[in-house]
């Protein structure tokens, strides 16, 4: 009905009353003579309807056969509309305009979506295909999906599939990356897992050969774990590669050193904030320079789907030359720093249970100690040795 | 010579109606009969219309060629009016059929 609709408006139609006369006769006639009526509604002594323009100009002969008078009530539609404002050229120049702009921006991509990555940012994803001409505001006509996935999978080796798709003027990025291969024991020599450091058991999973331990067990370096000599129903043993995993709760201490750091004061900080529209970034204010700049931006998303407008903002700060501080402070601080950098190093792949970080004054000199207690699988392997003679 | 032709339309019309009460055929088929649907009391579709024979704002009688078909009502107008299709809408009260004989 809506389509219906539309092509009225577009064609034009008119609507009129039929006065006197044999109102069901013109009807008849009207049909007979192939003119389209719609929206009759009789009245006490006139009918109203709606006809085509052309249906309208040959209405006469029906009109003047069944004794009818028929007189235009309304004009409607595409056509009265553009004849009633033929004079304004601005408003056909707009419109034009309009139209043009609508179809050079439909013709372009205003919004990137990269789904599938895990370990690799956005921003690599996204930088990739940039140079690959994959980037908001380029001509859709100019991509080519194919070749820049391709491109883009051998430039990030980390990736083993990459394709987009291009809906509407949003490009969809799907990633898949590439696992690592499994490493495969070696099982031509027996061996047993033991203990590599004093631990207290928190789990036990031996995939290979039976376990010795059980959790809650407190065990020393070089405790077996794991052993790879199981026995069989009828008494016999066998001799295998254990294999397994033995999570155990572990202490560690770090303890600071000195630290050579040079303390700086900050000087004066700037911001700026620059509008992003389709791809281009207007500043709102004046350059905050480039030493120590950072930026974040925020663009208006539903969540899915994110438009090519927001707000940039730009920050930089200037320090001053090296500032005397108080010899406590400067111990503190190069102390903390001390034990977050070995703690990130130490146990980057560790789970952390509990931390604690203690400070310590002797003879007027404060040093810091970090006690950590992690949960890491202490199994290490152990051959067994045969004597075969 | 007339009234042989007569009963020529009639044993033909007969066998026709024994054809399709054997093969189950529904009378909707039979392309002489109107095309009613009725959308509740609101809207009425008839297929195959004729002409207008009444028009007032509380009843309109189509012809349909072999059946004369009434609507009363209340406010009831045509939404659509062709040949091939009549859409009436408002508040309708009764349909009713006059044969043409």
């Amino acid at each position: 009905m809506l389509i219906i609709r539309l092509i009225r408006f577009l064609k034009g139609y008119v609507s009129f009353t039929a006065r006197g006369g044999f109102i069901e006769r013109f009807v008849n006639l009207c049909t007979k003579n192939k003119i389209p009526l719609w929206n009759l509604k009789r009245k006490e002594d006139y009918l109203e309807a709606d006809t085509t323009v052309k249906g309208y100009k040959t209405i006469r002969e029906s009109a003047k056969r069944s004794g009818v008078r028929v007189s235009i009530r309304e004009k409607h539609g595409l056509p009265f509309f553009a004849h009633a404002y033929r004079k304004r050229v601005g408003i056909l120049a707009g419109m034009a305009f309009a139209l043009l702009l609508v179809a050079l921006l439909s013709s372009m991509v205003w919004s990137i979506s990269v789904s599938g990555n895990t370990e690799l940012t956005e921003e690599q994803i996204l930088d990739a295909f940039y140079e690959n001409g994959v980037r908001v505001g380029a001509l859709k006509s100019k991509i080519d999906c194919e070749e820049s996935a391709y491109r883009v999978t051998r430039k990030l080796p980390e990736l083993s599939f990459a394709s987009v798709n291009i809906i509407g003027s949003r490009a969809e990025i799907v990633v898949n990356e590439r696992d690592e291969k499994p490493e495969f024991p070696d099982e031509s020599h027996p061996c047993n897992i033991v203990a590599s450091e004093n631990a207290i058991v928190l789990s036990v999973e031996a995939n290979i050969g039976h376990p010795e331990i059980k959790a809650g067990d407190a065990v020393i370096k070089g405790d077996l774990l794991i052993s790879g000599i199981t026995e069989n129903a009828d008494g016999s043993s066998n001799l295998k590669t254990a294999r397994g995993k033995v999570f155990a709760k572990v202490e560690k201490e770090i303890n600071t050193r000195e630290q050579n750091f040079t303390f700086c004061r900050q000087k004066s900080e700037k911001d700026r904030y620059l509008l992003y529209v389709l791809g281009v970034k207007l500043p709102l204010g004046f350059s905050v320079g480039k030493i120590n700049k950072t930026s974040c931006s925020e663009y208006l998303t539903n969540g899915e789907i994110t438009l090519p407008l927001g707000i940039i903002k730009e920050h930089s700060y200037s320090v001053s030359d090296e500032t005397e501080l108080p010899e406590e402070y400067k111990t503190l601080y190069s102390a903390k720093k001390y034990c977050e950098h070995y703690r990130n190093i130490f146990f980057e792949s560790e789970e952390i249970i509990s931390e604690s970080v203690t400070e310590n004054k002797n003879d007027g000199s404060i040093s810091f100690s970090g006690n950590y207690e992690i949960k890491k699988d202490i199994g290490s392997v152990k051959a067994i040795l045969v004597d075969i003679s | 010579m007339a009234s042989s032709r007569r009963n020529r339309k009639t044993t033909e019309k007969e066998l026709k109606k024994a054809l399709r009460n054997r093969l189950e055929i529904p009378e909707m088929l039979d392309t002489k009969l109107p095309h009613i649907e009725a959308d509740g009391n609101k809207e009425i579709i008839v297929d195959g219309c004729k002409g207008i024979v009444e028009y007032s704002q509380s009843r309109i009688k189509l012809n349909t060629g072999t059946l004369i078909v009434g609507f009363t009502g209340d406010d009831i107008e045509i939404k659509n009016y062709s040949d091939s299709q009549t859409v009436i809408s408002g508040n309708i009260f009764s349909i009713d059929f006059e044969s043409m004989g």
